[in-house]
This record gives C-alpha cells, structure tokens and sequence, in this order.
C-alpha cells in the first residue's frame, strides 16, 4: 500500500479525462493511496519550455515544492508533466543557485521528491505481482502496440526512464495483465503533436506514419501513456484519413484503460467510451 | 669544503617576466659555499651550458645548482653538461623556477622570495651530494614481438634480418592479423592477401625467427636488457612437427561452426585452418565445438589423417625465455555496433560491418565476392554506408577519430560498384577524412569517376520496414531529412583496442589511456617508445592507424631495439637504494614494502641482512622509509641531504 502526491495536470482534468479516471481505477484496485496536491499549477509543458526557459523551470518547482510538505513523492501520469517536473528536479537538485531562488522565492525549503510515472510504479515487482493476481482470468487477443511518443523517455540524461530507443515498460507491465504485445519500429517516432497547430500539414503526416506502420505490424489499436499522443492519434484519426484518402479506424487506448478494463471495470466506468474512435466494441471483441 | 656554482635561467620570459633574476643571483651568491652564481636567458642552450663548463673551469667548481624548468625537461641535459665539464653528472642540483615558480604565481614578489628559498634549498642539498657511479647491465640480444599482424610481421623481419633472435607470440593459430581478412587495400586496391603472404612467407622462414602462434604471453618480469617472460603455448591438439597441412581433416568433420575468420559470414569446422594461407600451415582443433574432446566421440580426423598428428590429450606448455627488448604490436578490434539502439541493437541481418562486407567483397570469402543481403541473399541494389559509427561519439564513450574508416568506406563504394555497376551507394558522413598520400585523389576518384553520392548528415535512425532498411538522415548540405529504404547497410564501424591488450599492459606495468589504447612515452617525440625502458610500441594498439603508419611504426621499433642491442652494455640506474650492512638488523621490513621484489635476503658476517639487486631496483624510497635502522638510504636523495634542504627552507 503506497500513498502518492497525485500531480494531474490540465488535459487530465479534461481531455484526457479517462485517462484520470483510469489511474484511479487502477491504482485503488491494488490499493495505493493517490492525495491530489493542493495548489498545483500548469506545469508548462512544451510552450513555457520553448518560449521561457526562466517560466518553465519556476513552474515546475512550484510544484515540487507545494508537495514537498505532504512527504510524498509526486505521480503525474500526463508525460508532458511528468518530463517537465523531472527536468525541474533535475535543476532544484544541480543547480544551486536556482534552489535557492526557488525557495526564497516561493517560501518553501526543497526536499528530495522524486517524479514518478505510473508506468513506472505499476513495473514494479510487488505491483506486478499484485496485477497478475487481479487478472488472473483475464486473456486478451487484441494485438497491440505500444506507442511511448517522445516525452517519457528524451532527455536520456535527465528522464533516466526506460532504453530512450527501445523502451519496454509499457509492453512489460500490458503483458502482466493477459495482452498481446506486438514488437514494432515506431515506439519513439515523432507523431508531430507539436506541430498540431503551427504545421497542421506536418503534424498529420508524421501522425500517419505511425498508424501505418502500427498497421503494418498487424496491431489492431494502439496503447499510450501521453494525452497529447492519445489527442493525435486519436482525435485526429479522421483528419489524417481526410488528407490521405484513408480508412484508419484504430483504437487508442491509455494502458490504464486497458488494465482497468482486465481488472474488472467496466469500459464506460473509466471512459473508454469517451475516445473519438470507437474503442468499446472493439475491446470487448479481442476479450 | 664544497665549491658551488649557482646558475639561474630566464627561459626566454617564462620565468623572467615573474621572478626578479637579478635578485635571486645575489642571493644566491651569499649562500653558503657558493663561490659563483650567474644567470643566462637559456641555459639549456650551447651558450648557456658553455658558460657553465667555463665557470666550472675558472671558478674551480665542484657541483652545480641550477634554476630553470622542470627537471623533467632538462636534466638529462644539464648531466650531460657537467660531464662535459669534467664533474660527475650527480653534483647537480635542479631548483624549478618555472612550472612551481613562475607559471603559478603572478606576485613577483612572492615569486621571487620562492625561487630564492627553492635555491637555497637546492644548495643546501647539492653541498652534501656525493658523486654516483652507474654499473654495467648486461644484455640479452633477443627481442620478443607480441602480436602476429603485419606490424609484429614487420619489426620480426626487421630484427631477423638484423641478425637478432626474435621471437613471434600471436594469439591467434596463425598470424596475418586484420589484412589477412581485408580483400583490397586503399589507394592502391592491392589484394591484401597478395602483399601480406610474401611478408607472412619470409618471417617464418627467417632463420632467426621463431614464431609461437595459438600462444599468450602470461608474465613479464624483469627490466630493459633482462626480461624474462612466461609464453603460454595452448594446445592446438595436433603435432605441429608431423601436420603437413593436407587440410583431409577439415574435410570430413562433421561439426559445422560459423568462422571468425568469415565473420559469421562463412562456416568452418571443429577441426580447421583459419584460412587457406595460414602461417603456420597446421590445422587445430577447436576444444569447444570438437565432438571427441566435449563428448567422446567421433575421432574421424585421426582416423584419416596419414601423418598421424592429432593428438587429443595435448596440454598447454609454458615457456619461459629471456629477451632484451619487447615490442608490442597487438593492433585492434572492432567497436561493438550493437551498442547503438538507434540502429536497432545488432537485430538487422542486413545491417553489416566493414569487416563482415571485405569478407564479402573477398572472392575467396564466405559468398565467393558476390555482394548479397544476407537475409534473403538477393543482390543489394542500394546500398548505405554509415560513417563514424563507434567513432566520434561522446554518447557512446569513443571520442576519437578511428583514421582509416573514411578511407575504407571509399574503398567500399568504389568496390561495390566494380561489383554491382547498376547500385546506387550513398555514404553518409560526418567529415571525410583523407589525409594521407594519394587517399584524397583516391576518395575523389569515388565521388567522380565512381558516382558515389556522399551525404553529409549522421543517420539518426534505422528501422525494418517490410524487407528494407529505412535511414532516417539529414542532408545538411541541402538542409533536408532523407528517409530512404535501402537493402542493405555497412556500418564504418571505430576501432578500439583487444581487452587482452589492456590486460597485458597491465601485467607489463605499461600505461593505457581511457580506451585502452598503449600510452607512449610522449606523444610527438616519442610515438613508439613506452615509459617502461626497453618496452616499444607499434600500430595500432597505441592508436587506429592505416597500413603505411603501422609499417612505419613497426620498423622504427626494430630500429629501436637494434639500437639497444647494439651498446656493448646497459647503465644501471645510480639513484637506487643501498642498505649499509652494518647497521641493517635483518628484519626484512623493506622486503615486504618493495614494490618492484628488489630485496633478498643474505648471510653477511654471521648475520641475515637484506640486499638490494641494483639491476631491479627503481629507487621508489618505500625501503627507506620503512626500515627503522636507517640501515637503508637512497642513493642521491639521503635523509641527510634531505634535511639539510629542510633546514635551509626553514633559516
């Protein structure tokens, strides 16, 4: 039983929704404690990273610090957060002159929190374990990738998570709990997600290129960890298939989802019904 | 009373310019016992060490102290000096004003104040030396040449023909090294083989010779002129004296291996010769894979073979020889691409190195010359070389430039297109470079008679799709990304050093550098020495270097050797211990603190005392400070004279 300082970040609250509803799900069935932090703010994200290096680092120790004082370490499930309060700790722990900014600035002493992603929690031994046990009836036959995007794993010198080429966390932890993993080229590849709106044309190419190559290695949906990964694939399935005269009709799945949906929950429970893309039918089938 | 002449060097400005000179010369002249003190803008230079010699003269002087660089620099040189002006070369003195002076401390006052009280230190010192006299060393003319590839091929022939006993290990069953395995050589396109054999052919028929192939060499003792060396020769299961190297065996035995010869391209068998033209020409068997030495059966070869030469119960045997000089020349391997996850960890089959493809391009390897993919064996129709992969790449640990890789990828295309006229070859780059002679002409000859497209851009990512290799790559030339299937890929892959190599070095007291390349003794003006006397260095085990350098370097070390060889006798070193018998109570405490197992112990007068062997000894002081009689004293640097430079500092 683990307690968490639970850092949700704004598409979790919204778009991505399921997303929350599914980490929780999850994280209470193997009965692990997730406290939201009080007053966290925006983390930033790549816009406050790109336009302000001085923002960016401030709005990630901003956060760090307000749940500095609960003596939790933080679990933000959204990629983007979790890269953007990783690389801020990274800088509270280096960089000296910046601590103590920080903490004269937002009146609050560091402490030594680690960032935590819920793919790398639930790879723990003991959470495995705990999975396999839950699920244990579960089998699936819907044959899937996973697609980890760019966030979770770049900068290999700061993120520390996972092989930044040929990441396995994902597949590992889905593969506990009864699915069927398909090894594919595309793990890492740039969906172009920030492009979406100053080059919507690259943006859809680059999204394309993933559903087809997943498509290629006979996946018949795709598994995410990153709401903006999800936004791409999937709400913009349609447009893709608009610009390039296809027919994409894959399912993107947050893994929560699917191991929500194994542990028991029904899909409309964590809001697998709320995907742009039909995902429930196609779910229940591969069962 | 002693009579000692003071003299201190401006070094141009180098010290000069932060220590006042002048003021130091008149203190020094006031200093006890000195007689003379004088100062020159380069002592190191004629000028300089001739007013030294005339000062001598006229002032009858007895011992030198001079104020200048380091002794590192020059104190071979100002021994020299004074044995030019008649004195032994050990009343002599050497107060560093610039590295621990000049060069670290702007003040000039202080500067000053510390070179006068360095040099009073150094005339307190050099008032109690006493002159040393160095003994002969006898020594063994006959060198010992580690590793069988063209650079030991080379300095064997060298010193063979010098009239020297050489000896030959290579770890390997035959020698020959990487060019055995290369098909052609660049600029030239000379078959490898075919200039490599002649070489192969004289060194073992060189009557002063021997090679001992299949063999390591375990332990190095000793020191220059006497070393004595333990040479492991691993047994190869065949009486070498009865082997006519018919090849029957390898014929007919049924266990099928890939060879590392052919790079995995190619199979051997469990009893083989490692190719045809092997040196010497004698088959082994390979104690892993052989089916009567693992599981007790078969025995085929020694059925057929009419010479009677295979011989399953054959033992390692160690030799152990003494040699005067040792050159190494254990030369490289490849770096292991497999580290690279962006370009899949080692899992493409059609994703080769420049190795693997000369075996290829060999028309005596593992697909009789023809250029295939070895997934499905098909003619590559594109074809990608990626340069720099293992080299130049701070990420992946490896820095440095590996030097031959540009030139052997140019090799490559140029060879790929006399093979397969109709393939498009893409080298992706990051700089090309080709330095030597006729490598630029020949590289340009790729791009324009040959139609070589170079790309300037590092491949970022390979993936399978379907059955080709997608590159993801820039042009930033044309400042665009590539992504382009190709059939197949060559990996100009660095070189780096053979953990053995590493391994010996340490057992030889030899230094590597942070990639496990030999360090010299310096880097420009001692490329092919190591700091261990009578130990050389050459090829490409110091550093990745093309065939011309290796050849050069392996006979500058001959040349080396034949001038050791070539003194009547060695000196040994002065500044070493000595143990007074007399007072030494025989506890053997500096036996135990020797780092170099120079002291035995001996009966003198009715008692056990210990001794030092000045041929082994290095002069560490360990023994000093650990024997409580003061029975041991280092030559030159007494606890006496040692004081007294304490005392002076402290006046």
């Amino acid at each position: 039983m683990a307690r968490y300082a639970y850092y949700p970040g704004c598409t979790l609250k919204s778009s991505a929704s399921e997303y929350e509803a599914s980490v929780k799900a999850v994280f209470n069935k193997l009965g692990h404690e997730l406290e939201e932090i009080d007053s966290w703010i925006c983390c930033g994200a790549s816009p406050a990273h790109q336009s302000d290096a001085g923002l960016s680092s401030d709005l990630a120790a901003y956060n760090i610090l307000a749940a500095a004082d609960s003596g939790l370490n933080i679990l933000a499930p959204c990629a983007a957060c979790f890269n953007r309060l990783k690389a801020g700790a990274h800088k509270l722990k280096n960089d000296d002159v910046f601590r103590k900014r920080a903490e004269t600035e937002f009146k609050h002493a560091a402490a030594d929190v680690e960032i935590l992603s819920p793919v790398g929690v639930l790879n723990s031994p003991d959470n495995l374990d705990a999975i396999k046990a839950v699920v244990a009836d579960h089998h699936s036959e819907l044959k899937l990738v996973a697609y980890y995007g760019c966030l979770l794993v770049r900068p290999p010198k700061i993120m520390q998570f996972d092989d930044p080429e040929d990441p396995v966390l994902i597949d590992k932890v889905l593969g506990a709990a009864g699915f069927t993993l398909l090894p594919w080229e595309y793990k890492t590849e740039c969906c172009g997600g920030s492009l979406a709106i100053s080059n919507r044309e690259s943006a859809l190419r680059l999204t394309a290129k993933v559903l087809n190559t997943a498509r290629k290695a006979g996946a018949e949906a795709i598994v995410v960890a990153c709401p903006l990964c999800h936004q791409n694939l999937d709400a913009r399935q349609s447009q893709v298939n608009a610009a390039f005269n296809e027919k994409f009709a894959i399912p993107i799945y947050y893994f929560t989802e699917l191991l929500a949906f194994a542990m028991g929950f029904e899909p409309t429970a964590v809001g697998i019904d709320k995907h742009v893309v039909e995902s429930v039918k196609v779910l229940r089938r591969g069962a | 009373m002693a009579r000692i002449g003071v003299f201190i060097c401006h070094c141009g400005k180098n010290i000069a310019a932060t220590v006042d000179i002048g003021k130091v010369v008149a203190a020094a002249a006031k200093m006890p016992q000195v007689k003379y003190a004088a100062e020159d803008r380069y002592l190191c230079s004629e000028i300089g060490q001739n007013m030294i010699i005339e000062a001598v003269k006229e002032h009858q002087l007895d011992r030198i102290v001079i104020g200048a660089c380091s002794p590192r620099m020059h104190e071979e040189t100002y021994r020299a000096c004074l044995r030019q002006a008649g004195l032994n070369p050990y009343m002599l003195e050497i107060a560093n004003l610039r590295e621990q002076v000049s060069w670290v401390h702007p003040d000039i006052a202080a500067g000053t104040e510390k070179a006068i009280a360095l040099v009073g230190m150094a005339v307190a010192k050099v008032a109690k030396n006493e002159p040393l006299l160095t003994k002969e060393v006898p020594i063994t003319r006959r060198a010992l040449v580690i590793g069988g590839g063209i650079a030991g091929i080379q300095a064997a022939i060298d010193l063979g023909l010098a009239g020297y006993e050489t000896v030959l290990v290579e770890k390997e069953p035959s020698i020959g090294g990487r060019m055995a395995q290369f098909d052609k050589t660049f600029p030239t396109l000379d078959c490898s083989a075919c200039i490599l054999a002649p070489r192969m052919v004289e060194v073992s028929h060189l009557e002063n010779v021997k090679i001992y192939s299949n063999a390591e060499v375990e332990s190095v003792k000793g020191f220059v002129g006497n070393f004595e060396v333990s040479i492991r020769k691993k047994a190869r299961f065949i009486d070498e004296a009865k082997c006519t190297g018919c090849g029957i065996c390898m014929e007919k035995c049924p266990v099928k291996v890939p060879s590392e010869f052919e790079m995995g391209l190619g199979e051997r068998r469990a009893i083989y010769k490692p190719f045809p033209q092997a040196i010497p020409n004698i088959a082994i068997i390979d104690k892993e894979t052989c089916r009567y030495l693992t599981e007790g059966k078969c025995q085929l070869c020694a059925k057929l073979c009419e010479a009677g030469a295979i011989d399953y119960e054959q033992q390692d045997e160690i030799v152990t020889e003494t040699f005067g000089a040792i050159i190494v020349a254990t030369g490289f391997k490849l770096f292991d691409y497999t580290k690279y996850g962006e370009y899949g960890y080692g899992r493409y089959r059609d994703m080769i190195t420049g190795l693997d493809y000369e075996r290829m391009l060999n028309a005596a390897g593992p697909t009789k010359g023809h250029v295939i993919r070895p997934s499905d064996g098909r003619e590559p129709k594109r074809i990608a070389f990626i340069q720099c992969v293992g080299s130049r790449d701070d990420a992946k640990g490896v820095p440095y430039c590996s030097r031959i890789c540009c030139m052997y990828t140019a090799k490559h295309a140029i060879l790929t297109k006399e093979h397969v006229p109709d393939a498009e070859v893409y080298v992706f780059y990051i700089d090309v470079r080709a330095a030597g002679k006729n490598y630029e002409e020949f590289y340009q000859m790729a791009r324009e008679k040959y139609g070589v497209k170079y790309i300037r851009g590092r491949v970022s990512r390979v993936y399978q799709d379907d059955g080709s290799l997608m590159l993801k790559a820039v042009d930033t030339i044309l400042g665009q990304t590539i992504e382009m299937p190709f059939d197949l890929v060559v990996l100009a892959v660095g070189a780096v050093p053979h953990e053995s190599a590493i391994d010996l070095a340490h057992r030889i007291g030899a230094s590597t550098d942070a990639y496990g390349f030999y360090t010299e003794a310096h880097p420009k003006l001692r490329p092919v020495e190591l700091l261990t006397e009578g130990i050389f260095v050459a090829g490409s085990c110091q550093a990745p270097k093309d065939i011309p350098d290796t050849v050069a370097t392996a006979s500058a070390t001959a040349a080396k050797v034949c001038g050791l060889f070539a003194k009547a006798h060695l000196e040994s070193r002065p500044m070493i211990s000595a143990i007074d018998p007399e007072k030494c109570i025989g506890c053997l405490a500096c036996l135990a603190v020797c780092p170099f197992d120079a002291v035995t112990s001996e009966a003198w007068r009715g008692k056990d005392i210990a001794v030092i062997n000045e041929s082994v000894c290095k002069g560490c002081g360990n023994c000093v400070a650990a024997c409580r009689s003061g029975a041991a004293q280092l030559r030159g640097f007494t606890d006496d004279q040692l004081i007294g430079e304490v005392d002076a500092l402290c006046q």
